[in-house]
């Protein structure tokens, strides 16, 4: 307000009141985290540790169950934590993918009218819900895989003899993992590589090219099945049009101890995945029937009586309703199979805590590594928000 | 009103300006003064600055510059002051605003245990009182969504009157509420204002004004247009847009 | 002229006089899709019950029975076990009060309780536990007659301040005091025990601590307010098990030379931390859904911010948030059950160190079904009294006219 003549007394002013009190409140701030740090750095001296990241570049002495990336027990400790960081963001990935289908089918029997299909639904929905995600990661890993027999004795298929004496597996189920044939890039798999990043580039470009249309004729194009369609298309064209395969099929074969080749998914691996998506499917499902339930009954009604049939009032009507109230909520639960993929540490699977807790009980290094594993799980969840929001950003309903 | 020798300066307002940004001025140069005893009565459109006007008399809206003064306490940002000058007014709003998860007596009680650190029966018996004298007497141990609009209303008014307030503010008390139950609050604020109680009212209620205003303020553009008394005003208005905002209410 | 009617008219003739069959008709097999689900989920439905349920009951159960106690309540004396009951006994007297507000006559959920009890004192337990078994159910009948006969006022009063009393009172007898009771140490407590009291603490812990962080991120002080946020994205930003990891390795290291905290109080930091943070953004909501008016009325009757809070906002926001706290109640029994990857012998962490017994190897997954059960009771019950709770609430106390 304006100045006065004679001045307030510094308790009295509510604005001088306001600062003293936030200055007082940083003070207070800045000398317990300076009492704490100063406690923590002087047990660390104690046992003549001073925090530094120079162990980051030591040899890491670690031997993980798997990775995408490749690593040894020479790696250092740095390339250790890529590993657990990447173990994790590609099991979130899949994971999320998959849970959010399931969730959606899930959702849709929650729906259903068919009586048994819908107390099926509830009764999944209500058990997973009502259990620890800790529990349904053990009950896999430990009910389910290690109670399987080893891999010469397990569940197998299309077991034969190679050219050299070896036997060849097509399929195995054991409490190692899961292996199976697969298909494996080999060394003339770059001009395919090519082949395919032109088709994607064709694609988008019939993508383009039908928006434009929609705009222009105001009629409504198969946006997303012609694209899809050439996509494929060309690549499977491209596949058999070039002179030397570009991926070989790679058959498991049995070894003294282990399977090696194809595709092997480990028991941990699939632990953690089984896990994570029965547990948050059953969240999503929730999530997209209160978003489908909410929509006010008027509006199908309405879409109905201007003639609009089943599949387009969903289409048209329903779900971009749907979308706006579904996606924040939706959003946590992504951030969630994030995190909890550190539950992997609890079955073995080599995620990025999993490797920060092994590199803590080598190192000793827990400040450090706490604070480094903390950011980047924060990095994470606010990559992972950014991209929601201008997705939610995008589909809000204008309002005034 | 008392007679014009009992004249005393209750508020007073010099030169107040009230902005949001630079280009957003809400209250343009407000110099006006308020008589203890005196009923006015403020009209005006929507956004005009009217509420403004009497959300700066208790501290709700600060303002920028210019001065105000209430029962001789200087209105700036000395706690003290605002503290005081609170206590002495009441304010009742469009929404009514009472505290849901309180009974009505209990509602009207609270302020006056904890504040004016009465007792529980002293402050139960003068709620009481004021309960009957709005009207409202039997509803005191029902809950505020149990009450009709026109009962919270005045519900609301025994609330404010309940800590001895000098001056009341209402900001459209009748506003929100359905056509039959206008009348019970408008008469119940006719008894306050019978009764000596300086009021400073925003309202629609032309017929209010007319029959118990001393002083009816024009608010437009954020400035008092004109203020007048209710037969000179509604009359003989002087100023071309008070004939203009007459001319559009009046006739419907 | 009346008509009367004797049966539903919207029902069909074929509806009235086979009501079974229409049922299945319209439910199960009213169109082809819908048939074709009707039997494929049959079809599955008859294998899970004869691959999964089935041979469930083939399985050697001993090794629950054999180590229902560790299960329970971890490596508790057994001579002490009492203090347990007397707690259940405290809790079963509070929960007869509670459920004898605004009734005369028991709820079905207090039938349910005490045929559950019975049904428990059939099984093989010992004499002392099947006593304090029957003991808990009679508490419960025996204060529920009593509390009807009290006045409404004073009951209140009672059951606010027994149930506030309950987890400090626990605490106190279940650690015991040494010269009054012999002190049991926390490193005994295991089991289901752990995890209920883990939990219960950091639900009442975590919304005073919530509560300042959520009013601080609401203020208008910057630095407060920077500073509410920072703490509270970072802590739901990360993994709980990072967290715990904090209050188990860090923690020791930050307090001053000579405070050893034990591994429970380590662990309950990580978790009253955690979920102080989640409890913050759901007061923050609640905050928001108090409209400004509120505020505003209570400004201009003088009352002062501390006092504003006190009796105009909190009391509102607690009021609409107890389904969200009884919501709060099951994520945090979930969520405690990671207490077990810092070694703690929680309800999960005992099954690990069950199953190293080599007598009991082959019974991991019988323990680990059970507690599933355990925790699907437990948590159901709770979730769907919340339900309950919700619905009273949204009945009694403001009746919109």
């Amino acid at each position: 307000m304006h100045s006065q003549s004679k001045s307030i007394p510094l308790w009295q002013d509510k604005y001088k009141r306001q600062r003293l009190s936030q200055f007082i409140f940083a003070l207070v701030v800045i000398i317990l985290t300076a009492l704490i740090y100063g406690n923590i750095v002087d047990s660390l001296s104690k046992i003549g540790m001073i925090p530094s990241l120079k162990f980051l570049r030591m040899v890491s002495n670690i031997d993980i169950g798997e990775s995408v990336i490749e690593v040894s027990n020479t790696s250092s400790n740095l390339r250790m934590i890529a590993a657990g960081f990447l173990n994790t963001i590609s099991i979130s990935f899949l994971a999320i993918i998959v849970s959010t289908i399931l969730g959606l089918i899930i959702a849709l029997c929650r729906l259903s009218s068919n009586w048994i299909i819908n107390k099926l639904a509830v009764l999944y929905i209500e058990i997973i819900r009502n259990i620890p995600l800790l529990l349904l990661l053990l009950i896999w890993y430990r009910a389910f895989f290690l109670r399987l027999p080893g891999i010469k004795t397990g569940i197998m298929a299309g077991e034969r003899l190679g050219p050299n004496g070896e036997t060849l597996l097509s399929f195995s189920l054991s409490n190692r993992g899961i292996s199976m044939a697969w298909f494996k890039p080999n060394e003339h798999f770059q001009p395919w590589l090519i082949a395919l990043v032109l088709s994607l580039v064709v694609a988008i470009g019939v993508l383009i090219f039908l928006k434009r249309r929609e705009k222009l004729t105001a009629k409504e194009q198969r946006t997303i099945l012609y694209p899809t369609l050439a996509f494929l298309a060309l690549a499977v064209i491209s596949y058999f049009l070039l002179p030397n395969a570009a991926l070989t099929k790679e058959i498991p074969v049995m070894g003294k101890f282990n399977i090696s080749g194809g595709l092997h998914v480990t028991a941990e691996w699939f632990s953690l995945f089984s896990g994570l998506i029965l547990y948050t499917s059953a969240f999503i499902a929730e999530i997209f029937r209160a978003g489908i339930q909410g929509i006010p009954k008027g509006q199908i009604e309405a879409a109905r009586s201007l003639g609009l049939s089943h599949m387009k009032t969903i289409r048209l009507v329903i779900i971009p309703q749907a979308k706006v109230v579904v996606i924040p909520p939706l959003t946590s639960q992504f951030l969630g199979v994030a995190k909890n993929t550190s539950l992997g540490v609890a079955i073995g699977f080599p995620d990025l805590f999993a490797i920060t807790g092994t590199i803590i009980n080598q190192t000793g290094r827990a400040l450090e590594m706490i604070i480094l594993v903390m950011a980047i799980y924060l990095g994470l969840s606010l990559l992972t928000s950014l991209v929601m929001n201008i997705y939610n950003r995008r589909v809000q309903i204008k309002e005034r | 009103m008392k007679a014009d020798t009992q004249k005393e300066e209750l508020i007073v307002f010099k030169d107040v300006h009230k902005w949001y940004t630079p280009e957003f001025e809400v209250l343009k140069g407000i110099t006006h003064t308020i008589y203890r005893g005196e009923v006015s009565v403020i009209i005006g459109p929507s956004g005009s600055g009217k509420s403004t006007f009497i959300r700066t008399i208790n501290a709700l809206e600060e303002y920028q510059r210019g001065e105000i003064i209430v029962d001789g306490i200087p209105l700036d940002h000395n706690i003290k002051n605002i503290n005081k000058i609170r206590s002495k007014i009441g304010m009742v709003f469009q929404q009514f605003n009472l505290f849901p998860h309180l009974s009505v007596l209990h509602n009207i009680t609270l302020a006056p245990i904890w504040i004016r650190k009465l007792s529980k029966d002293e402050a139960e018996t003068r709620a009481m009182e004021l309960l009957d004298r709005v009207g409202v007497k039997a509803q005191a141990l029902k809950y505020p969504n149990q009450l009709s609009g026109g009962e919270q209303q005045r519900v609301a008014i025994a609330r404010s009157l309940a800590m001895d307030p000098e001056l009341m503010l209402f900001d459209e008390p009748t506003s929100a509420l359905d056509p039959e139950m206008i009348k019970e609050v408008l008469d119940v604020m006719t008894e306050l204002a019978d009764n000596n109680m300086t009021l400073l009212v925003v309202t629609h209620e032309l017929g209010f004004a007319k029959a118990v205003a001393d002083t009816v303020l024009f608010f437009d553009g954020g400035k008092i247009v004109e203020a007048a008394p209710p037969d000179e005003f509604f009359n003989n208005p002087k100023s071309d847009r008070t004939k203009l905002f007459l001319s559009q209410i009046l006739n419907h | 002229m009346a008509l009367e009617l004797q049966h539903d008219p919207f029902k069909t003739p074929r509806e009235i006089e086979h009501p079974l069959l229409y049922w299945v008709h319209k439910n199960l097999f009213s169109s082809a899709l819908n048939t074709a689900l009707t039997l494929l989920s049959l079809t599955i439905l008859y294998l899970l019950v004869t691959k999964s349920l089935i041979p469930l009951f083939s399985w050697d159960w001993t090794v629950i029975s054999a180590n229902l106690k560790l299960i329970l309540t971890g490596s508790y004396p057994m001579d002490q076990l009492w203090r347990v009951w007397f707690c259940l006994w405290y809790a079963a007297l509070f929960f007869g009060l509670t459920f004898s507000m605004n009734r005369t006559r028991p709820p079905k959920v207090m039938y349910l309780i005490l045929i559950s009890i019975l049904l428990l004192a059939l099984l093989n337990f010992s004499l002392f536990n099947k006593v304090s078994m029957l003991a808990t159910a009679l508490l419960l009948f025996v204060s529920f007659f009593v509390g009807t006969q009290l006045a409404q006022q004073k009951k209140t009063i009672m059951v606010a301040g027994g149930w506030i009393l309950l987890l400090p009172l626990s605490f106190f007898i279940i650690r015991g005091v040494g010269g009054f009771l012999p002190v049991v140490k926390t490193n005994l407590w295991g089991g289901l025990l752990l995890s209920l009291l883990i939990s219960l603490t950091s639900i009442f812990l975590s919304l005073p601590i919530g509560l300042m962080l959520a009013l601080g991120r609401r203020s208008s002080m910057k630095v407060v307010k920077s500073i509410c946020i920072f703490l509270i994205e970072t802590i739901r930003g990360v993994p709980l098990i990072t967290i715990l990891f904090i209050g188990y390795l860090i923690l020791p290291m930050a307090l001053p030379q000579g405070w050893s905290p034990s591994v429970f109080i380590r662990a309950l930091t990580g978790v009253v931390m955690f979920h102080s943070a989640y409890m913050a953004e759901a007061l923050r909501g609640g905050l928001q859904g108090i409209s400004r008016t509120q505020y505003e009325a209570a400004t201009s009757l003088n009352l002062g911010p501390t006092k504003t809070m006190a009796f105009i906002i909190l009391p509102q926001v607690l009021k609409r948030m107890i389904p969200v706290l009884v919501n709060s109640f099951t994520s945090a029994l979930k969520d405690t059950s990671l207490i077990s990857i810092i070694g703690m012998l929680d309800l999960i962490g005992i099954s690990t160190s069950i199953v190293s017994n080599p007598k009991y190897l082959s019974g991991s997954a019988q323990v680990l079904f059970f507690e599933g059960a355990l925790y699907f009771v437990l948590c159901f019950s709770i979730s769907k009294a919340s339900m309950v709770l919700e619905k009273k609430l949204g009945v009694t106390g403001n009746i919109k006219k």
